[in-house]
């Protein structure tokens, strides 16, 4: 920076100063390249599920809940329980070339939590050939419907 | 600094000035952005090489817990190799051990097309030694 001082012969002062900016690079340079080799791209998420430990009250009023059974050939069964006013208890959803059909499930799904809105317990009842996949997948489909307690059965 | 081929013009100087300021704004911008970045992805989950994780919408991000993965029939607590047999003894001797914020959450890391009969045994055992809260790792879409 170069700030020229008072003068005794009455010129006028010179306020025009530099600022080196190549320092200031070098430091920006040195953090970015530091953050881009620390830098995690893949955006990890987790689903949160409770397990039970048995500390449910004896006396408490059973909620409302859904299960929902995996079958081997994508077919799944809603099962609700201690729910007032349901027509029908059982809805099975059948696979289509083994898969499950995730249309019709985010459908029934969505179409339960809208008129019955207060239940939130979901427990899944996968079957040992269920994929992790298809699990995540229904998971996310209630999460979608507010329903967000989501426990997931051991075989 | 440039000189003029013409020698009738050997007094003049020519001298080319680099304009740093738009550099040094786009080089502001990347770090704000990476640092922002670095701040957002709290826990640090080893995935593994060969673990295609499954990806979903409705997910929180990743906080503090235990790790375990799961590949090929093995199983890694911690970055170390378990057997089924001590799983359950592992796990409660974590729980034991851990600090309060990493001891209630039992993070899962799983391939996409494993079987559950594969990851049962996990949430089984995780449930014996005590964890209450079990997430499952997924990729944000």
């Amino acid at each position: 920076m170069h700030v020229a001082g008072n003068s005794s012969k009455g010129r006028k002062k010179n306020m025009n100063f530099e600022l080196n900016l190549v320092p200031f690079i070098d430091v920006l340079s040195t953090c970015i390249c530091f953050l881009l080799v620390t830098a995690v791209f893949i955006n990890l998420g987790s689903f949160h599920t409770n397990q039970a430990v048995g500390s449910a009250n004896a006396n408490e009023k059973p909620k409302g809940s859904v299960t929902v059974s995996l079958g081997g050939k994508g077919d799944i069964r809603f099962e609700i329980k201690d729910v007032k006013g349901v027509k029908s208890a059982m809805t099975t959803i059948s696979g289509q070339n083994g898969l499950i059909n995730y249309t019709r499930t985010d459908e029934w799904i969505k179409s339960f939590a809208s008129h019955y809105a207060d239940v939130k317990t979901v427990l899944l009842m996968p079957n040992p050939k269920s994929k992790y996949d298809d699990l995540i997948q229904l998971m996310a489909q209630f999460k979608a419907s507010q329903m967000d307690q989501i426990g997931i059965a051991p075989l | 600094m440039l000189r003029p081929k013409n020698g009738s013009h050997a007094g003049r100087r020519m001298v080319a000035s680099l304009m740093l300021t738009s550099l040094v704004d786009a080089f502001s911008i990347l770090v704000i952005f990476l640092i922002m970045n670095h701040a957002t992805n709290s826990e640090v989950v080893n995935v593994g090489n060969k673990v295609q994780l499954p990806m979903a919408r409705e997910s929180e991000l990743v906080q503090q817990g235990v790790v375990v993965r799961v590949e090929n029939g093995q199983f890694i607590v911690e970055d170390k190799p378990v057997a089924l047999g001590n799983l359950v003894s592992q796990l409660k001797a974590l729980n034991g051990s851990v600090d309060v914020a990493r001891r209630e959450g039992l993070i899962i890391v799983a391939d996409r097309q494993m079987d559950y009969a594969d990851l049962s045994p996990v949430i089984l055992a995780g449930s014996q030694s005590g964890f209450t809260k079990f997430k499952f790792a997924v990729i944000r879409k």
